[in-house]
């Protein structure tokens, strides 16, 4: 009785905090989630907060070109002596957004296409598959590079390039998912009690895959930053903007491979790899904490 | 045996993918604004850009100057089936197909041996860790796969470059054969390409090897739970029987399957490999019709790319039948 009362208290603000957050509190016993989730905080900190830190513009000449690393440039400078440390930092930025954005917009596509294919099923569910089948044979590497050379080379063209084209795993995992969850009871209450396709779609299907669509979309965030380092180091895209996969095209143009600047090239590559890493222990940590709800 | 049925089955869908390529390779260029060269090919009336006798001879062929795409929809198709898929502009007077026709080898090279090179290296690997699962070896070497296979393929191929071409100068920095050498023999011609080859396809079999040993590991550990493995054990079998026969066996399956998935990033991780170690394949030649802005090469090489992809996977689906005979009976 005494429980009752006190839920019936909470504002709504408290109690959409709680539904919020009671579903993560098992994550934090996950050490591969703790680990991982330091990992992508520390860059995501150093991409929001890199300009506050860095010691040079990216762009100034603040010392003599090709030096190595020393007290004042920490990660050396290239061949225009200007500043890796600084270019590297400010770099985090645009290769972050590219991840996240892509991941928001592909996964919003694959979400839809899944969901229709699943649920309605039939012809529908068909002609999606189909296509879908096709996007994953064809080798997206080339078609991103004709796209890429077709477009104007901006951020957004690989923005826009690079969510048009990673939608389509995301979509077989969400059918796949709804084929299942579709079957359920609670699936025919709402039904029964005259529930819309929609509502039942996404009130009911919807919520109940959101670990599973959540560890996709970090899936897609590491391909999408390394998409975009891999058509930069092509020179697709705008290579004036400064990123990760920029530093490496200026690199290969400059021949930094030749004179041994190993400062210029291991920063954004180790990048990727130690971020990648951390991304993929976090999916590991939710996927491993949700099947043991699920079991337990 | 893979049945009538099946094998059919499995072609109709190869043909629907594969006329599924190349009809968004016949659109990809009409339906991107902005360009103004393409708008200029293709948007009829042949412009001033390029080589005028290519693009002349481009417009006969391919019926550009009839704003009517269904027509040159048609003459698209028509010209494929007789294997001419235009004129480059940057190596005129050669035509796409020959192009590429002296490039492709030495891509399916790379990319079929790095495959090959990196399964038969990172199955076992996987083996061998899903047997020490929670050991120091298998945390280790895991972590290791995972960072490896975030790390993007050609930043791999960069600081092998360093180390054992620039630093140490053991391995050739590029090209596929030596310059203006005349070999003795087919075998120290043979030795030449192999000497070039080693850094490019380290890059690859470095790269790929983690995901199939992951994937190795992931699988057998599941197989590992299940009840004929608890079987094997009680009746006695030697660990090595069961690891090899029992587990290895039946989790070695889902692995052919990403192997097939993977092809296609193969190729793409070879395509820029080649770029980085100058080696003349259709990575290269991709990256040069880029630099010209040869937009007949770019087609091509999407398309035959996606056609060699879209086989090599039929490939391996039949490979996947011979192992498990179970799948063509559904």
């Amino acid at each position: 009785m005494n429980i009752q009362t006190v839920s019936k208290q909470q504002s709504p603000v408290s109690f959409l905090a709680r539904r919020l957050i009671r579903p993560l509190v098992p994550l934090t016993h996950s050490r591969k989630f703790i680990l991982g989730a330091s990992i992508v905080m520390f860059f995501v900190a150093l991409g929001l907060l890199g300009r506050l830190i860095v010691p040079f513009g990216p762009l100034a000449q603040s010392g003599a070109p090709w030096s190595p690393p020393s007290a004042r440039h920490i990660l050396g400078t290239n061949y225009l002596g200007q500043d890796v440390f600084s270019w590297f930092v400010i770099g985090t930025a645009t290769s972050l957004k590219v991840g996240f954005f892509v991941a928001l917009f592909s996964s919003s596509i694959g979400i839809s296409v899944g969901l229709t294919a699943g649920y309605l099923g039939k012809y529908t569910d068909d002609v999606l598959m189909r296509f879908v089948d096709m996007l994953l044979v064809i080798p997206a590497f080339p078609l991103l590079v004709i796209l890429s050379a077709y477009l104007p080379p901006t951020n957004t063209s690989t923005i826009l390039i690079l969510s048009l084209l990673s939608w389509p795993f995301m979509s077989r995992v969400v059918r796949s998912q709804v084929l299942t969850l579709k079957e359920r009871g609670y699936v025919a209450v709402s039904k029964l009690s005259g529930a819309g396709n929609l509502s039942v779609m996404f009130k009911d299907i919807f919520p109940n895959m959101a670990p599973i669509i959540f560890i996709n979309m970090i899936f897609l965030v590491i391909g999408a930053i390394i998409a975009q380092a891999g058509l930069a180091f092509f020179g697709l895209g705008n290579v004036n903007s400064i990123n990760w996969g920029t530093m490496l095209y200026w690199a290969q143009v400059e021949d930094a491979a030749v004179q041994s600047a190993w400062w210029w090239i291991l920063p954004p590559g180790l990048a990727i790899g130690v971020l990648g890493m951390g991304l993929n222990m976090l999916a590991n940590g939710i996927a491993e904490t949700t099947l043991e709800m699920r079991m337990g | 045996m893979i049945s009538k049925r099946y094998l059919l089955r499995r072609l109709t869908n190869m043909a629907v993918i594969a006329y599924g390529a190349i009809t968004l390779n016949f659109f990809l260029p009409r339906i991107i604004p902005g360009n103004p060269v393409m708008a200029n090919l293709f948007g009829g009336g042949g412009g001033q850009i390029g080589n005028p006798v290519v693009v002349r001879r481009l417009t006969q062929e391919f019926g550009l100057n009839n704003p009517n795409l269904l027509y040159q929809y048609y003459r698209y198709l028509v010209e494929l089936v007789h294997g001419n898929l235009g004129i480059s502009f940057y190596y005129y007077p050669q035509s796409v197909v020959s192009v590429i026709v002296q490039r492709l080898p030495w891509t399916l090279f790379l990319a079929g041996s790095g495959t090959i090179l990196a399964a038969l290296l990172g199955i076992p690997l996987g083996i061998f860790l899903a047997w020490r699962k929670g050991t120091l070896p298998d945390s280790l070497i895991s972590s290791a796969g995972m960072l490896i296979s975030s790390i993007p393929y050609f930043w791999i191929g960069i600081v092998l470059l360093i180390f054992f071409a620039v630093d140490i100068t053991i391995f050739p920095v590029a090209h596929a054969v030596s310059q203006g050498v005349t070999y003795s023999s087919v075998f120290a011609y043979l030795g030449d390409v192999l000497y070039h080859a080693v850094l490019p396809i380290s890059t690859l079999v470095i790269a790929l090897m983690p995901g199939y040993a992951l994937q190795m590991r992931n699988t057998m550990i599941t197989v590992m739970h299940e009840d004929y493995i608890l079987t094997a054990f009680a009746k006695g079998l030697p660990n090595h029987v069961i690891k090899n026969r029992y587990a290895a066996r039946n989790a070695i399956l889902p692995v052919t399957t990403h192997v097939g998935i993977a092809l296609g990033y193969v190729v793409g991780g070879a395509l820029m490999v080649e770029y980085l170690f100058a080696y003349p394949g259709l990575g290269y030649t991709l990256f040069s019709a880029i630099q010209s802005e040869d937009y007949p090469l770019m087609q091509g090489i999407f398309l035959i790319i996606s056609l060699c992809v879209i086989f090599a996977n039929f490939i391996v689906d039949m490979i996947y039948t011979l192992i498990d005979p179970r799948v063509s009976l559904t």
